[in-house]
Parts: C-alpha cells; sequence; structure tokens
C-alpha cells in the first residue's frame, strides 16, 4: 500500500458479486473498476490502465473468453478468471487462453483476496527479485528458494519452513516435473529405506502444501500425483 | 449312484431269475410240468417211468432183432434178413451177404462200441451195384414195414449199398440192445413171451426168476395180451409202450396175437447193481435239490426283478424331486421305439450269430434252441425296460404325450383347421399342382407309351412335357421368391431385435404379403429409432438440466455466501443476530457443497467423466490420504491405523478419480466414526484382485442396507444433521464403476466398512486403456470448445 493505489478491474454479469467482490479488495486498498460485460471492460481498459482483472465468463455480449482473447491481443495485464463452471476443462480452457488463474464461484472471499494478491506481487515484483539472483537460487513459478540462506519465498513473501519441509521441497523444486513416490522422497531426505506403512512423508508434504499454497486443495507448486507421488509443476 | 446300484441289482435279479427258469428247465422232463417235485423219491416220479418207458421200447426192439439175427441164442449169419424183388425175381439175403457187401464198401463195426464207420465211399466196379435198384420185399429186422403199403414215391426201392448200410446198423444195433438187455445183473428184470410170425414161441428175458417174483419188485408191470385191460402196475404214470392207448396206437404189440403176449417188468429198487438205474436214482436226488435251488433263484430273482424294477422305473423319472429329462425324451416316443426296436435289431444281426455260437459251445445240443431264445427274450427285455424307463420319466415330466408324432399330428390338424382359410388356399393350391403335375405326366405317358411310333404324338408329349416343367419352374420360383423374401425379413428382425434401429429394408424386393410386412417391419423399426432417440435426447437433457442448474444456482449462491460473509465482518452486537447468520452462513455452506457433489454425482452415474487410466501404487494412494485425513480425523480423536504391504500394489486407474473415491470414503469416516475410536484402512494384494478396505465403528446406529447408502440422496441415518449431501458413497461408488472397480459396503452391527476391489494391474490392461484415453485427451480438443464458444 506504500505505492500508488492499484487499479483492479471486476468484470460480472451480476452487479451484486461485482459489489462484493469490491467490498473485499476495496477493503485491502485496491481502486476498483467495474464493467457488467465484456465489451464493457474492454472499453474501460482503453480509458485507464488497469493492474489486475477478474474476469466472469459466461456475461452477455462479449463472454469471459472472448473478452480475455481480446485482453490478451494487446496486454499481459494479470488475468484471474471467475467462473461458475467448476470443470477441470473449464479452468484448463480458461488457463490455455492466456488468464493467470480460475477462481470457480462460490468463491472463498479470502481465497480471492490471497489470489489478486499474489498475482500483483508476480506480476509487479518478480522482476525486481531476479536482481538478486545467486548459484543457490531455485525459482518456479512464483515459487524461489534461496539454497544460500534457506530461505523460501512465494510470490515475493517470505515463508518458514521446518528443516525437513524444507529439503523437501528443495528436492522437488531442484528436480521439477519429477514426480517422488513416498519411498523415494524417504530415502532422499533421512538416508534410509523406507520401512512399512509410515506417512511422515505424506504429512509434511501436506504442511508445505498449507505453508506454499493459496489453496491447499488445488495446488498451483506442490502437486499431489495420487497413488504416484508427489510433484512440483515445472514453471517459467 | 443310486440309480446304477438298483440297475445292477435288477441285471443281477433277471440273470438270476433266468438262471434258474434254466435249471428248472433243463433238469425237468418235458410233458410232466413240475408236479414231480412233489413225489420225494425217485421210482415215484416221472423220469422212473420215462426211463420204464424207455426200457420196455427197447426190449420190443431186442426181441424183434433177435428174431431175426438169432436161432436159440446164437446169431446166425445164413438166415435171411431182407428179401426184394430184382430181375432175377425174389432174392433173399443173408447176414452174412449183407455184412460182406457192407464191408466192400469199407463199412466196418467197432468191437467195443459197435458204432459202424463207412472208411471207404466204394468207386469204380461198385458203381453197377450202387445204382443196381432193388424193390424190398421183406425186411425181417422190420416188421411194420409192408412192401405192398405204399409209402410214397422211391419208398421200397433202395441200392444195393444202401440196403447193407442199413442192415449193419440194425446189426450193430443189436449188439448195443444185447448188452443191455441180454445179461442179468441188472436193477430191471424183464420177462417177454410171445408167439412170432412164423408161430414159434419167443421168450425173452434177462433173469430166470420166474415171472411172479417180478411182480413181487417194488415196482412192476404186467402186460397180457396188448389192451389196456389187461395192464397191472404200479408205475406211474403208466409207460406208454407197454401198452396200446389212443395216444399211441404205433406202440402196439406188433407180434399179432394178444392171447400169446406176456410182457413181465419188475425193477429192484434197492438198486443192488450199479446201473442207469442206480445212478438215476442218485441224481435224481441231487437234481430234486437243484431244481429247488433252481425255484428259489427264480422266486428270489423275480421278486428282486420286480422291485427293483418298480425302483428304476421311478429312479429314473425324478432326481431330489425334480423331474430329470434325458436327452432321448425329448425324442418323439413313436421314433424311440422305433430307434430301441431298430438297434434290437442290429444286435440280433451283429451279436446273433455270436452268441449262437457261444451256446452251441457251452450248452447241450437239446438245449441250444432253449438257450437261443432265453437270450432273445432278455435283450427284448432289457429294450422294452428301456422304452418303459423313457416314457414313465416322460409321464412325470409331462411330455408323454406332448413328445409323440401322435400329438403333432393332431397338432398339425389342428393347427390346419385353426387357419381354415389360409390351409383351403393352401391345400387347394397344393393339390391343383399336384393334380397337374399328375394329369399332365399321365397324359404325355399315355401319348408316348400308346403312339410312340407317331411323330405328331411325340410333339405333343413333349409340348405337355414342357408345359408342366414351365409351371413347375413358375411354382418353383414363387416358392422361392417367398422363401428368400421371408428370409431377408428374418435377417432384418434379428438385427432389430440386436438393437440395430437403423435397420431398414428396401420395399422394392417385395410383393404381396411380404410387403405388408416389410412396411411393417419399417414402421416399427422407425418407431424404435425415434423412441431410442428421444431417450437419449431426455438423458442428454437431464444431464444437461443438472449442470446447468447448478451452474445457475452458483451465481446467486455467490452472492448469498459473500452477503453473509459481509455481515460477519460487520461488529453486530445483537447477539440474536450473530446466531442467525451463523445458521444462514453454514447453510449456505452446505448448498455450496450440494450443489457440487449434485453435479459430480449426475456426471459420474451418467459415465460422463473423463479418465486418464495409469498405473496407480495403492498403498502410495492410501498415504497419501491418510495424510490428507490427518487433521479431520485427529480433530475427532480418531487414530486412523493403516497396513499395507512393503511393496507397491498396482491397479489400473485414474488417480486423481480414485482419489476422490477414497476422500469420500474417509470422509465418512472423519464424520460418522464414533470418536476416540480406530479407523483400519488396509491395502491387501490379491491373486487377481487388489482390495482397499476401511472399516470404521459407527457412532450411531446402522439401521439401513448396504445398498441403501450407496443410493443417491441416502445416508447412514436421516436423523443425522453433519454437513454433507448424503451423495458421497454414490459418487465413489459411480467413479469405482466407472474405473472398471467394484465398491462394496459391508455393515456388520456398528462395524461399518467399504471394500474397493479392482484387478491387478498387468501391462497389456494399459495398452488397453491408454488407446481410450489418447482419443479423449484435453489439450488437443481445446480449439474446438473454443471455436465453439463463437
Amino acid at each position: 500500500m506504500a505505492q500508488e493505489q492499484q487499479t483492479i478491474l471486476v468484470c460480472d454479469d451480476d452487479r451484486e458479486i461485482v459489489d462484493a467482490i469490491s467490498i473485499y479488495l476495496g477493503g485491502e486498498g485496491f481502486r476498483i473498476v467495474k464493467a457488467y460485460d465484456g465489451q464493457e471492460a474492454l472499453d474501460l481498459m482503453e480509458k485507464e490502465p488497469v493492474d489486475l482483472i477478474i474476469m466472469d465468463v459466461m456475461m452477455p455480449g462479449l463472454d469471459g473468453i472472448h473478452a480475455t482473447l481480446k485482453i490478451r491481443e494487446t496486454s499481459s495485464v494479470p488475468i484471474i478468471i471467475l467462473s461458475a463452471k467448476s470443470e477441470d476443462t473449464d479452468k484448463i480452457l480458461g488457463l490455455n487462453i492466456g488468464a493467470d488463474d480460475y477462481i470457480a464461484k462460490p468463491f472463498n472471499p479470502l481465497e480471492l483476496v490471497a489470489r489478486v494478491k499474489s498475482q500483483l506481487r508476480r506480476y509487479t515484483k518478480l522482476g525486481n527479485m531476479s536482481g538478486s539472483q545467486s548459484q543457490a537460487v531455485y525459482k518456479c513459478g512464483g515459487l524461489m528458494i534461496n539454497d544460500d540462506n534457506k530461505e523460501v519465498f512465494v510470490d515475493g513473501e517470505p515463508v518458514k519452513l521446518t528443516p525437513i519441509e524444507y529439503n523437501i521441497l528443495l528436492l522437488l523444486v531442484k528436480n521439477a516435473g519429477k514426480v517422488f513416490s513416498i519411498d523415494e522422497i524417504f530415502q532422499q531426505i533421512w538416508n534410509e529405506e523406507a520401512i512399512g506403512a509410515d506417512n511422515t512423508v505424506a504429512v509434511h508434504i501436506r504442511h508445505i502444501r498449507e505453508k506454499i499454497e493459496i489453496n491447499p486443495r488445488e495446488p498451483r507448486y506442490l502437486k499431489v500425483v495420487w497413488g504416484v507421488g508427489y510433484k512440483v509443476e515445472k514453471q517459467p | 449312484m443310486k440309480k446304477t446300484i438298483v440297475l445292477m441289482i435288477h441285471v443281477l435279479s433277471v440273470l438270476l431269475f433266468a438262471a434258474g427258469l434254466s435249471v428248472v428247465y433243463m433238469l425237468s422232463p418235458g410233458g410232466f410240468g413240475l408236479s414231480w417235485i412233489n413225489e420225494s423219491d425217485f421210482i415215484s416220479s416221472p423220469q422212473f417211468a420215462e426211463m420204464v418207458n424207455e426200457d420196455i421200447g427197447n426190449i420190443k426192439e431186442y426181441a424183434i432183432l433177435k428174431d431175426t439175427f438169432e436161432e436159440n441164442g446164437e446169431i446166425v449169419y445164413d438166415k435171411t434178413i431182407v428179401t426184394a424183388e430184382t430181375s432175377n425175381g425174389l432174392t433173399a439175403y443173408t447176414l452174412r451177404e449183407m455184412s460182406n457187401i457192407a464191408a466192400g464198401y469199407g463199412c466196418t463195426m467197432d468191437p467195443q462200441t459197435h458204432r459202424i464207420s463207412i472208411t471207404d465211399s466204394g468207386s469204380g466196379e461198385e458203381d453197377s451195384a450202387v445204382n443196381y435198384q432193388l424193390k424190398i420185399a421183406v425186411k425181417y429186422y422190420d416188421p411194420d414195414y409192408y412192401a405192398d403199403r405204399p409209402q410214397g414215391p422211391g419208398q421200397g426201392i433202395m441200392n444195393l449199398k444202401d440196403l447193407s448200410i442199413e442192415v449193419m446198423q440194425v446189426f450193430a444195433r443189436y449188439y448195443v440192445l444185447d448188452e443191455e438187455y441180454g445179461h442179468e445183473s441188472t436193477n430191471f428184470c424183464y420177462s417177454l413171451h410171445y408167439l412170432n410170425a412164423q408161430d414159434e414161441y419167443i421168450d425173452v428175458y434177462n433173469t430166470e426168476k420166474p415171472m411172479d417174483d417180478l411182480l413181487g419188485y417194488p415196482r412192476y408191470l404186467r402186460v397180457e395180451g396188448s389192451g389196456q385191460s389187461s395192464i397191472d402196475t404200479n408205475i406211474s404214470p403208466v409207460p406208454s409202450n407197454a401198452y396200446e392207448s389212443e395216444n399211441s396206437p404205433a406202440q402196439t404189440d406188433p407180434f399179432g396175437r394178444e392171447d400169446e403176449y406176456e410182457l413181465v417188468v419188475g425193477i429192484d429198487t434197492t438198486f443192488p447193481y450199479q446201473d442207469r438205474y442206480s445212478r438215476a436214482a442218485d441224481a435224481y436226488s441231487r437234481d430234486i435239490d437243484n431244481v429247488y435251488a433252481g425255484i428259489f433263484a427264480m422266486a428270489s430273482g423275480g421278486i428282486l426283478g420286480i422291485i427293483s424294477l418298480i425302483m428304476l422305473l421311478y429312479s429314473g423319472s425324478t432326481e431330489k424331486g425334480i423331474v430329470a429329462l434325458k436327452p432321448a425324451d425329448g425324442m418323439d416316443l413313436e421314433l424311440y421305439i422305433i430307434m430301441i426296436a431298430a438297434a434290437g435289431v442290429l444286435l440280433y444281426w451283429i451279436g446273433g450269430g455270436a452268441f449262437s455260437a457261444v451256446v452251441s459251445i457251452l450248452a447241450p445240443s437239446d438245449s441250444r434252441e432253449y438257450f437261443i431264445s432265453l437270450g432273445r427274450a432278455l435283450v427284448i427285455y432289457g429294450l422294452v425296460v428301456c422304452v418303459l424307463r423313457s416314457m414313465i420319466r416322460r409321464y412325470n415330466g409331462g411330455v408323454l404325450w406332448k413328445n409323440t408324432l401322435l400329438r403333432k399330428t393332431c397338432d398339425a390338424i389342428e393347427d390346419f383347421s385353426a387357419h381354415g382359410r389360409l390351409a383351403a388356399v393352401l391345400t387347394s393350391r397344393y393339390f391343383s399342382l399336384v393334380v397337374l403335375n399328375v394329369g399332365l405326366g399321365a397324359a404325355a405317358m399315355y401319348c408316348f407309351g400308346m403312339r410312340f411310333e407317331s411323330w405328331r404324338y411325340m410333339i405333343f408329349m413333349c409340348g405337355f412335357l414342357v408345359l408342366l416343367l414351365i409351371i413347375d419352374l413358375v411354382v418353383f420360383m414363387r416358392i422361392y421368391r417367398q422363401d428368400r423374401q421371408r428370409e431377408d425379413i428374418g435377417t432384418a428382425l434379428k438385427a432389430i431385435s440386436e438393437g440395430g434401429t437403423e435397420t431398414e429394408i428396401s420395399e422394392e424386393d417385395f410383393s404381396g404379403r411380404e410387403l405388408e410386412v416389410v412396411k411393417d417391419i419399417n414402421n416399427i423399426s422407425q418407431g424404435l429409432r425415434k423412441a431410442l432417440n428421444e431417450q437419449v435426447k431426455a438423458e442428454r437433457l437431464r444431464a444437461d438440466l443438472i449442470t446447468n442448474v447448478s451452474h445457475d444456482i452458483r451465481t446467486p449462491l455467490t452472492s448469498i455466501i459473500n452477503y453473509v460473509d459481509l455481515i460477519k465482518r460487520e461488529n453486530i452486537q445483537n447477539q440474536k443476530v450473530r446466531d442467525y447468520v451463523d445458521i444462514l452462513d453454514k447453510k449456505s455452506e452446505r448448498l455450496k457443497n450440494l450443489t457440487e457433489d449434485l453435479l459430480e454425482a449426475s456426471k459420474a452415474s451418467s459415465g460422463n467423466v473423463k479418465l486418464d487410466m495409469q498405473k496407480i501404487d495403492l498403498v502410495e494412494l492410501a498415504m497419501q490420504a491418510g495424510a490428507e485425513f490427518e487433521d479431520k480425523f485427529a480433530a475427532r480423536e480418531l487414530e486412523l491405523c493403516l497396513d499395507t504391504p512393503e511393496t507397491p500394489v498396482y491397479i489400473l486407474a485414474d488417480g486423481r478419480h480414485l482419489w476422490r473415491v477414497l476422500e469420500n470414503l474417509y470422509n465418512n469416516a472423519a464424520k460418522y466414526a464414533m470418536e476416540k475410536t480406530r479407523i483400519y484402512a488396509d491395502v491387501i494384494a490379491g491373486e487377481e484382485e487388489n482390495i482397499f478396505t476401511i472399516k470404521n465403528i459407527s457412532r450411531e446406529k446402522l439401521n439401513i442396507s448396504p445398498d441403501e447408502l450407496t443410493e443417491r440422496f441416502v445416508r447412514g441415518d436421516e436423523s443425522r444433521h453433519t454437513e454433507g449431501s448424503g451423495l458421497g458413497l454414490s459418487i465413489a461408488k459411480s467413479l469405482t464403476n466407472l474405473m472398471g472397480g467394484k465398491l462394496e459396503i459391508v455393515i456388520d452391527g456398528d462395524l461399518y466398512k467399504a471394500n474397493i476391489h479392482f484387478p491387478v494391474y498387468d501391462e497389456a490392461m494399459e495398452g488397453a486403456a491408454s488407446g481410450e484415453a489418447a482419443s479423449s485427451d484435453s489439450g488437443a480438443s481445446l480449439i474446438e470448445i473454443v471455436s465453439s464458444q463463437d
């Protein structure tokens, strides 16, 4: 809030939802611009600079998907899609056409705020972070680990992890994209053979997820590959 | 098993009966029935009387031969034996001459057995003698022979060779009889006194005892004259050879004068000598025992046979109360009987010869006939039992009448009369065709047969035949066409019945009634197609409806949740309002869950779910799931006991969906398990199936069936007001089924148990599954979705 007030464009055909979002985000100190369909959002974009867009999908006139496609022709401003459709295909579609995040209705206000902040941080701050890059820095999207001073940042915010949690996360981030089974993680971190059914590792990983993810049930970084293991998605 | 034993018993008892019958038959004298076995001793038995009778006959023969060959007790070779008319007039032949002639033909007599054998059949010079026909005038050894009595053509005419051999045979017979009756020391004593043809008194006897002594024997016979009136005997039945009766006129006294004839026979029944009588007496008691044994065998075999037959007939019909029909019982009864009879005939042809051969080796010659008919009777009996068994089975099965040609004929007639019009039309058509054929054929035959020399008639006949052929060809074509059309209809109907609603028969190829049928079928097919399409549409509509409704509910729900949250953020002093808001908060949250679950359940149950099947380790999954629920379990002081094999347990499944299944199961455990209890989760690696199991003790009474639990909108207990939609298990079950697994719920008292079964993973499964997955992969289809949004 130290900087100049950031502007968020909220676009939904349901006025009450727009108002509610405005109240939540306004409470966090953002300036809100309201639009009630895709075309209106595009018009507003031309008039004033916007730092982030929250876009509903199903709207009369120009819908959210096409509006996003139009916006992406000219701008790389973060877009969070807010939709009543919760299926995987809808999410994938939204992310594939250039949206940065996807929130299903009905949403948790706190999660919405967290995600908005996360996107803004990544968009505005990440550039600065890369300046202090040293050898032992691992990055994965908004997740960054500085192994020199054992620090973990999510979207630029430091996160506190226990040594074991830190080691597990480091292992996964170093080998981003690779799936580790519980046994493999156990062997790597404890340097011992895994004995029997012990879900210590799984519990640790859940704790890590709770710390680094906005919604641990839908993790962005540390993903559960059910029945196979865990991995950190390779991200730029 | 039991049936086999009964069958064995039956066969054995029938054989026993047959054996008993054979014994009785073999040991019984013919013509007396079985009354003789009442006689306790041999001398009263018919066998004894028969022996005496035989002996009396032999004595008479012996007397004649003695008279023929002997004079004063010595054999006289120069006595005339035969006189015959030859070209030289009446010629007398003496025994010597005859024996010389016979010897000339190689005829010799064995001195021991007195058997005649002819070693050299003679040839060359003897031919003349062989061919030399004699008209025999008198045979002294055969008082019944009269040359004048017409005895049929060729009778009385013999050649010298045959005559000499006949004489030698008679001479040999004399020796045999002489050996038997010419000596004393037999149990059979006789004395015969008569006047012969030459008016000489002849006495033949084998004992010096006076006739009165003979009459003192325990068994005796005395005949005076040759009439029945003068017989005196205590032998029963009275020997027929001894006197003249209506039945045996030939056994009369051949010797002429009644007043000079006397025959006395006495049998010493103490049997002081070893001879036929003593042996027969010994054998008799043995035989009587054997006959009793035989009768017993017959009786027991018969009774056992009847009992086992009845058992056999009924045991074949039902097995544990269920009528057990054999394949043969499905055959028409008439055909079955014909088949059995044919089998019998076949057996007779194939086995008959062999059986007779065996019988002729084993059985005495006089009872061969008996054994062969016995064998035949047994075979026929067996076949009849077969038929009877089948008939009883049929009767019990209620098909005795049904499976007969007769019934089928009746049905056909009934069917025929029920469809009178059709039958009449068909019959008239068929008969006109037959009449036409026969008529034209006959006409052609007539022309050809009568007037074939005329070419005009030939042409006429050929015309007839060609016409006939054409008519028949037309009829054939019609029948063929109808049949082919019917086959097409059949094929189409089959296709429709197997679900081929697209089936449509082209109406062009059909005509008449078939065309109507085809039109009807096409209508039915269209109707089906329409109904199916409508059903599919309705299904899709319902799924769409649920999806749309849940989307539509979400938007207002979002506002409700958000504004309830906003109200909560206001610093409200009024406790009541705060409580109300709390209720709103909870219920809106519940509504949100319900909407999500409803959508998911709808998709899972309609199979509208994309599967990404991969090799999954159940152990890993169980541990991951356990970790996710650690806090939830801890909140209610539940302890999770996870028991898994050391090694991975692989199955083929979609990890995310399987996690949803496990999540629902763990969630249920977290929600409904009794506080401070343990929850057991096991992974079990099996031979064919790998199983994940979760068990917990329910907090509430589980008075509900496992099936109801997995039904939509049903929860373990109606009265529970915890969060959740009641769709969890339904979703879990649908998803598990979609992935090729099986979810079963077991309730045992308060123990609640959920098992997930999956087939053991193998490489081949993945190949099959990945093919499916590839076609519905997400990335490629995204562009289509985007473009379809325009």
